[in-house]
């Protein structure tokens, strides 16, 4: 050994620990806390990312995918919502608004105009000789029956149609005991058949062996035995009240309620709190500083957003300001209201409403003179309500909530530009000119959804998505869908007192 | 340290009996690394635990073919303490600290054999102990461990100037403390 360095080298090189350290369970004991933190630590995030990913998902399905199609075909949704936005039309008649509904349907057969979504779905669903066996019973039993139906009776037979086109689903034997009712309470002979020709089983075969008899005696002389599935007396289900299920879900017009929006859900291992025994010497995470023990916070919002394509100019800018103020109903949970101003981009209104361009040429003896006035919606400005639950996690908060608006002004850019044969074109452009209001609607309602994190005491980001089921505009005009609008949003909260 | 591949398998895949197998395996070695580097055992078991947990999380990472197991635990080991020790920050002012610590020089050479005689390692360990820390760790980095002043300088965020002058000072320490133990022991 010539020095120090080589002698401690060789000292320790040749040093067997095992002697000298000796394992103890209480080491790994708290290496085992240790690693059991990190593993939640690690699934939580796996968790938060997956939030991230669904968040991102709906950030995208607002931005990219129109709202809430349903199942209807495109097309299809389009003619529905043109019939409803003509739905006050004088012009449309009421089978045009039928036609447009039950689109190729060879026979609608309303003869009383009370149910259009019913025949169709007859025509489609039911066979051909099922059809026909209705119409044979139907005028077998014009000659028994011998009193004139009623109206009511006449329902009671397109109901009874209705039930006999589900009979081959699970709704069989309910439309069979009803028929039968019916045809022991002598007031339709006609459904009885059908829905039990609907029914493959032997059981109903017997009930239409046994129909034409219980249609030629008279209801209290039918022996309760002969036909054993009856067990409700017939004064018990009157013929007019036709079950709900007689409708098959295929083809009723589905409306395009927008599904309310949610809170995500909160994976179990994100609410587990950290172990208190667990020793470390220093935290894996940040810990955040408390909150102060305060019920009411006030302060102020402000935010970029993002909006669907509104116009052929494609603006999608938008922004919002204002105030909130939030009051806390326990530690995690509290409510915000708020009250803001928020501009929408473009949306120029139809051109025979109010924003035209005019050109006005003059010819003179000594050239021209050209005026021309372009006027251009740049947005519109609204004071908005929002009222949002919160629900907070340490810096994090998820809010969901509604918003109420109303229609401030509309912002016009006004161009205007004089040409002459003795001077060059001249342009002056008014950025800010007051536009009309009328065509666009006066109030909307806001479903919104979106985070928060805090940043310190003061100051928060907020993202969120927000969906306005009002349209912007009263009417695109016949035959153009006039949806809602969607958008998102990038901002800050500054919280005052 | 021959360790089966299985176990270190099923160590990484969260296997917590195979985790315990490898931590009992390690520990010796471990501990002989961080008693080196740290002031007293419960430190030291501290620094151990985060330490295994790296290796634990970066066992995926380990090349069987390329590194010998012990090898790549000691240097994971030698880094999560420097890394801690870097976080304390203490350092600073604890090197201001040691500029006014008497610098002894031995006036007679060490018999070595002698001192390899007489002292074993866990004096040499209190020895190391008694130095500065920021003393400590470079010496343990550049004398024991191998480090190169440069890497060192990169570790510990000094000048390799600095780090010399630190082994230097370890160096005088140690022989007059190592003499004086040996002429007492």
């Amino acid at each position: 050994m010539e020095n120090i360095d080589d002698f401690m080298r060789q000292k320790f090189d040749s040093d067997d620990p095992q002697e000298r350290f000796e394992f103890q369970e209480e080491y790994w004991e708290q290496a085992q806390a240790l690693l059991e933190r990190e593993e939640n630590r690690r699934r939580r995030r796996v968790w938060y990312f997956l939030l991230l990913v669904l968040a991102m998902a709906l950030l995208a399905w607002f931005l990219v995918l129109p709202w809430g199609d349903g199942a209807l075909s495109e097309n299809k949704g389009k003619e529905e919502q043109s019939t409803f936005l003509s739905e006050n039309s004088e012009n449309q008649s009421a089978e045009q608004r039928s036609s447009a509904l039950t689109e190729n349907t060879e026979n609608p057969a309303n003869t009383n105009g009370k149910t259009t979504m019913g025949e169709p779905t007859m025509k489609l669903s039911e066979p051909e000789s099922v059809e026909e066996s209705i119409q044979r019973e139907r005028n077998r039993s014009a000659s028994f029956v011998s009193e004139k139906p009623s109206k009511g009776t006449q329902q009671n037979r397109v109901g009874n149609k209705s039930l006999a086109k589900t009979g081959k689903s699970d709704n069989a034997g309910g439309v069979a005991r009803l028929s039968d009712e019916q045809v022991a309470a002598g007031r339709n002979t006609i459904s009885s058949p059908a829905a039990q020709s609907a029914r493959p089983d032997q059981a109903g075969q017997k009930k239409i062996e046994n129909t034409s008899s219980a249609i030629a005696n008279p209801p209290t002389t039918t022996p309760p035995i002969t036909n054993p599935p009856i067990t409700t007396p017939p004064i018990t289900n009157p013929p007019i009240t036709t079950p709900p299920i007689t409708t098959p879900p295929a083809l009723i017009p589905t409306f395009n309620i927008p599904t309310p929006l949610t809170l995500f859900p909160i994976p179990e291992p994100a609410l587990v709190p950290l172990k208190p025994w667990i020793l470390a010497k220093e935290p894996i995470a940040k810990i955040t500083k408390p909150v102060k023990n305060q019920r009411f916070a006030f302060g102020l919002t402000m935010a970029g957003a993002a909006y669907q394509s509104s116009d052929t100019m494609g603006r999608w800018a938008g922004w919002a300001i204002g105030l909130f103020g939030k009051y806390r109903l326990n530690k995690n949970w509290s409510l915000m209201l708020g009250i803001q101003e928020r501009f929408v981009p473009g949306f120029g209104a139809p051109v025979e409403s109010s924003n035209p361009g005019e050109t006005v040429q003059l010819r003179y003896s000594f050239g021209f003179k050209r005026e021309e006035w372009k006027r251009e919606t740049r947005g519109l400005h609204y004071l908005e309500i929002p009222l949002s639950a919160q629900w907070h996690k340490g810096p994090w908060g998820l809010e969901a909530g509604g918003a109420g608006g109303m229609l401030l002004a509309v912002q016009n850019s006004t161009t205007y530009t004089v040409e002459s044969s003795l001077e060059a074109a001249k342009t002056t452009v008014k950025k800010f000119t007051k536009g009309d209001t009328k065509p666009y609607n006066q109030t909307y309602f806001s479903g919104f959804a979106g985070a928060e994190y805090r940043l310190n005491n003061r100051i928060s980001v907020m993202a969120r998505g927000q969906y306005r089921f009002t349209p912007v505009l009263k009417s695109l005009g016949e035959g153009v869908a006039n949806k809602g609008l969607g958008n998102v949003e990038l901002g800050l909260r500054a919280r005052l007192f | 340290m021959n360790l089966d591949p299985q176990l270190l398998l099923a160590a990484q895949n969260g296997d917590r009996k195979a985790q315990s197998a490898l931590y009992r395996s390690c520990f010796p070695l471990l501990m002989a690394v961080c008693m080196r580097y740290r002031r007293d055992k419960q430190d030291a078991v501290s620094a151990l635990n985060n330490g295994f947990l790296k290796i634990i999380q970066n066992l995926d990472k380990y090349k069987r073919d390329e590194v010998p197991f012990e090898a790549w635990i000691r240097r994971i080991m030698i880094n999560t303490v420097i890394d801690e020790f870097r976080r304390e920050k203490k350092w600073r002012e604890l090197t201001v600290f040691t500029e006014h610590i008497e610098r002894a020089f031995p006036d007679e050479p060490i018999d070595w054999n002698e001192a390899d005689q007489r002292l074993d390692v866990q004096h040499l360990e209190a020895l190391l102990r008694r130095l500065p820390p920021m003393t400590q760790k470079v010496f343990n980095l550049f004398a024991i461990d191998g480090f190169s002043h440069h890497e060192i300088s990169d570790l510990l965020g000094m000048s390799e100037g600095t780090s010399k002058w630190h082994v230097s000072n370890a160096r005088a320490q140690l022989q007059s403390w190592i003499k004086t133990e040996y002429q007492t022991a």
